[in-house]
């Protein structure tokens, strides 16, 4: 690996990016820090400004404002260098069609001076993908491997994946995780990786940001987001306006989601901490289980409603 | 660090390019040798620096498409630009190397044409580090702009095929455009084929620097617009068209032809015409005389009807479509031997200027004949005064004219003419292939007569619609002047269609024409005009003298070195100008006349006080005689003055 000079500095630090599209504000003040070794999922629907965050993190697009640096250099100068020690999967890979995984190779060594032939063959090897075969024939799941393949024999210090596993299949998903998680722990590689897919995030991330709107909305473990954010529920016949699950609620939590159904009504609320345990409940109200889907949903949802609603408004 | 990938990304361009880039250079190579052979066994041969304009022209703007296609076009609309750009490269190293690839290329193909062409020049191109120099800077200019060009255009995805059409519509209209000088301007002015292969002197620095400017321009532009907007125009742009890029496509479109339009209104001039009230004309065939005063208007009725009576038929004859229309203008400042010819564009049609009132019926045939020259050129795209055709129409307009008049007297001058010229002329005379040469040695009136006569033969032995038809194949078509037409032209020639008709091949035609034309001379009034005729030759003379002096001299000598000269008041011409290293046709307007009554003294013309050291003149001799309409050459020089 290569020689690390940047000592303990985060592999990712983004301080207040803006950038800008024309008219349309992509990011708009976005933060957040990746620590050696660790897996950072970003989560984000779609145009909530993933891309455009791994766009800068790559050198290939230029901040408006704010600061990417990378291992605690500014990517504007020393991209090159930076570069070097990073290994990239974009969303849509897009090789010379006319070239086979071994012509890759023999191409990309010449930009990567930890490049591991050894390495490469490898992890070729067990992804099955044919040496001689030309790329332009491969599917979209055998492609995101051949990326994933070349982007670790770089022997990357950080390894940046751009929502890589949408649109693969079960396995070849699980495949790919697999060596990324493997990656992570084994070599201690930093992991930066963008995708709407919760599930991925569950498998591999452990610490998670969540973006909206250009802005970070979440930044934190995946066990504080679940531990944080509660939904309580009470069925329609022991419901009464203005009931709430308990005064505790007013002072600590912040509302992100209220809905009513025939049934049922329920309140996902926010808290700054972890949710308080053992407090006890209105009558007729209970805590409801959400799974991370529910919890990201809620999340960016009630982030959406806060912005559009100005305040938070109790039932 | 600047450059790091950079050896890699040039590895990958090669491997990806390189088989391309063979058969391109092989494609280049065999078409350069294909024009060059054809060229050499052409009817007529071009220098080869003009044959490797047109490689220029029309082989290295393909080249140069195909590799902005491959290199440039292919990346960008098949997204492989993303890869790259993630790669430890920066991006304008990706483009860096992709332009300095294609120039490089292009220009080697370019360089590699030009050392042909160096290595197939003979003395006649005089090629020389000048010349070489000027044909360098000027290639590399167009090929550095044409690379430039398609570099851009190459970032413009499906939008480049537009790109192209409007940049061809803007040139072609640029060429069409009367008000604009291509000849002045920028490539126009280095491809220039009036000068390419001939400009030896003057290094065309506005031009070269106007080429240079445009190119740098649509450089900067392709290196911009991959930049723009971190890469995402270039994104656009490498979208198919859709339906609402096809729209502003067609508005752009309408746009320009509305503006071309309105612009090709304004210069639809109305054709050029006579302004005076002192003109008389015939709507059909078209033609016009210029008469100034009311007194003149019965002579010029007289002419005017005897053009009428000469185009009529010659329309019908030929199957001539459309005919320009001839004019004649009256200009008494001119001699009763001078006329004045102007060409203009087809719609302007033919005019001649000449002092036509105290014409003899000679005098007349020679105008006629000028006139119907002209309006053959005009309606034949300009190109039948090229060397193997050249004597045929000089010869058809002569014969035709004089067909029409039928003066024995005419005839009898126009023979014994064409056989005096041939004591000045090295046999076999080939009038096909040395008419330049010919006409230079014993002057156009004689080279016309030496035509004329070879169509008389022609006509007695073949028949008067043998000589319609070689008019009507060889005279008629219209080829135009651009590089295609002359591509086309080439191919034609009129070596096969004469043997089609004569049966006999060119060259053997001559033969028994200069052995019936030398059996002529004793028709007796042949014998008696010829009798009459000075066989004397003029003689150059360049020496330096004792004091240092460069003298150019002229004299006298008779043909026959034992004969004595008997000049009985003739008068004697020199004429010399100065010319260029390039033999190329003399065009005498600047040329520098001395008249003398005629002796035998050694020294009768002088033109010491004219030329340095080392210019190049030609020099030429002419007797004028009262015998003959228009004078006599007997002495043509191309000298270098000692």
């Amino acid at each position: 690996m290569q020689s690390d000079a940047s000592g303990g500095l985060p592999a990712i630090t983004l301080k207040n990016v803006h950038k800008r599209y024309g008219s349309l504000q992509v990011l708009d003040g976005l933060s957040l820090n990746v620590e050696r070794g660790e897996v950072y999922g970003l989560l984000g629907r779609n145009g909530a400004g993933k891309s455009t965050t791994i766009r800068l993190l790559m050198g290939i697009t230029q901040a408006d404002e704010g600061l990417v640096s990378l291992f605690g250099e500014d990517i504007r100068h020393a991209l090159i260098p930076i570069r070097q020690r990073i290994g990239y999967v974009a969303q849509e890979q897009h090789f010379y069609p006319w070239m086979s995984p071994k012509a890759l190779g023999n191409f990309l060594k010449g930009f990567y001076p930890n490049w591991d032939n050894q390495r490469y063959a490898q992890l070729l090897q067990r992804f099955e993908l044919p040496l001689k075969r030309k790329s332009a024939v491969f599917s979209g799941g055998m492609k995101a491997k051949l990326a994933l393949s070349v982007a670790l024999a770089s022997k990357p210090q950080l390894l940046i994946l751009d929502e890589p596993t949408a649109g693969m299949d079960p396995v070849a998903r699980r495949e790919f995780l697999d060596l990324v998680r493997e990656e992570a722990t084994q070599a201690g590689t930093s992991t930066f990786f963008s995708t709407h897919l919760i599930d991925d995030i569950e498998s591999i991330a452990s610490r998670i940001g969540i973006v909206e709107n250009g802005k970070t909305i979440y930044d934190g473990s995946l066990q504080a987001l679940s531990q944080g954010v509660v939904a309580y529920r009470i069925d329609s016949e022991n419901d009464f306006p203005d009931a709430l699950p308990g005064e505790f609620v007013k002072q600590a939590a912040q509302v992100l989601q209220h809905a009513q159904s025939p049934q049922h009504r329920t309140l996902i609320l926010k808290f700054a901490d972890n949710v308080p345990a053992d407090v006890p409940l209105n009558l007729g109200w209970y805590a409801h289980p959400m799974s991370l889907e529910d919890i990201f949903i809620a999340v960016v949802a009630g982030r959406s409603q806060g912005r559009n609603q100005g305040q938070q408004k109790w039932p | 660090m600047a450059l790091a990938g950079a050896p890699t990304l040039l590895k990958k361009e090669f491997r990806e390019h390189g088989l391309s880039m063979l058969l391109l250079s092989g494609g280049f190579i065999i078409t350069l040798l294909l024009a060059h052979a054809q060229n050499q066994q052409a009817a007529f041969t071009m220098s080869p620096l003009q044959v490797l304009l047109l490689s220029i022209t029309l082989v290295i703007p393909l080249i140069a498409f195909i590799m902005g296609n491959r290199l440039i076009a292919t990346e960008y609309l098949g997204h492989t630009r993303q890869f790259v750009e993630s790669l430890p490269i920066k991006p304008l190293v990706f483009l860096i190397i992709k332009y300095l690839l294609g120039l490089f290329f292009v220009s080697g193909l370019a360089l590699a044409a030009i050392a042909y062409a160096c290595l197939l020049s003979d003395s006649g191109d005089a090629l020389d580090q000048g010349l070489l120099n000027i044909v360098l800077v000027k290639v590399l200019c167009v090929v550095f702009f044409i690379w430039s060009v398609v570099f851009c255009f190459s970032f413009f995805g499906f939008l480049r095929f537009a790109l192209y059409v409007m940049l061809g519509v803007v040139m072609v209209t640029l060429i069409s455009y009367p008000g604009f000088d291509q000849r002045e301007f920028g490539p126009f002015a280095l491809l220039d084929q009036t000068v390419f292969a001939f400009e030896r002197d003057q290094m065309p620095i506005k031009a070269v620097m106007q080429t240079l400017l445009m190119g740098v321009v649509f450089t900067l532009g392709g290196f911009l617009l991959p930049l723009m907007r971190d890469g995402s125009l270039i994104e656009s742009l490498a979208k198919p068209v859709n339906r609402s890029n096809m729209v502003v496509l067609a508005v752009i479109g309408v746009g320009i032809l509305a503006t071309l339009g309105s612009l090709f209104e304004k210069w639809d001039a109305p054709e050029y015409n006579f302004s005076s009230d002192h003109v008389v004309s015939v709507v059909d065939p078209p033609v016009s005389i210029l008469y100034l005063e009311p007194e003149y208007e019965g002579q010029s009725q007289q002419l005017l009807e005897s053009m009428r009576v000469l185009i009529m038929p010659l329309q019908q004859t030929l199957n001539l479509e459309v005919l320009p229309t001839v004019r004649i203008a009256l200009d008494k400042g001119l001699s009763e031997t001078d006329l004045n010819d102007i060409r203009f564009g087809a719609a302007d049609g033919v005019l001649v200027r000449a002092n036509y009132l105290q014409y003899d019926s000679f005098s007349m045939a020679v105008l006629q004949t000028n006139a119907v020259h002209q309006l053959i050129q005009a309606t034949s795209g300009n190109r039948r005064t090229f060397e193997p055709y050249h004597w045929l129409i000089d010869g058809f307009t002569r014969w035709w004219v004089e067909e029409n008049l039928d003066e024995e007297a005419h005839r009898t001058e126009l023979l014994t003419r064409a056989l005096h010229s041939l004591d000045y002329l090295e046999e076999p005379i080939d009038l096909a292939n040395n008419w330049q040469w010919i006409a230079e040695a014993v002057s156009y009136p004689s080279a016309e007569a030496l035509a004329y006569t070879a169509l008389v033969f022609f006509e007695q032995r073949f028949g008067r619609d043998a000589v319609l038809e070689l008019a009507n194949i060889v005279l008629v078509p219209n080829v135009s002047e651009d590089v295609f037409g002359m591509v086309k032209d080439r191919s034609v020639g009129i070596q096969s269609p004469f043997s089609e008709i004569a049966g006999q091949d060119l060259d053997s035609f001559f033969t028994d024409w200069q052995q019936w034309l030398l059996s002529q001379q004793s028709e007796p009034a042949i014998a008696s005009l010829l009798s009459r005729l000075p066989r004397v030759k003029g003689i150059a003379n360049s020496e330096t003298s004792v004091n240092g002096v460069h003298e150019l001299t002229g004299r006298y000598q008779a043909m026959d070195s034992l004969a004595q000269v008997q000049f009985a008041g003739f008068m004697c011409d020199m004429q010399h100008v100065l010319i260029s290293p390039f033999d190329y046709e003399i065009a005498w307007t600047s040329g520098e006349h001395e008249t003398q009554a005629c002796d035998s003294s050694d020294a009768l013309h002088s033109a010491s006080s004219y030329y340095a050291s080392g210019d190049r003149v030609f020099v030429a001799f002419e007797v004028q005689l009262d015998a003959l309409h228009q004078a006599l050459r007997v002495g043509a020089y191309r000298l270098v003055v000692e």
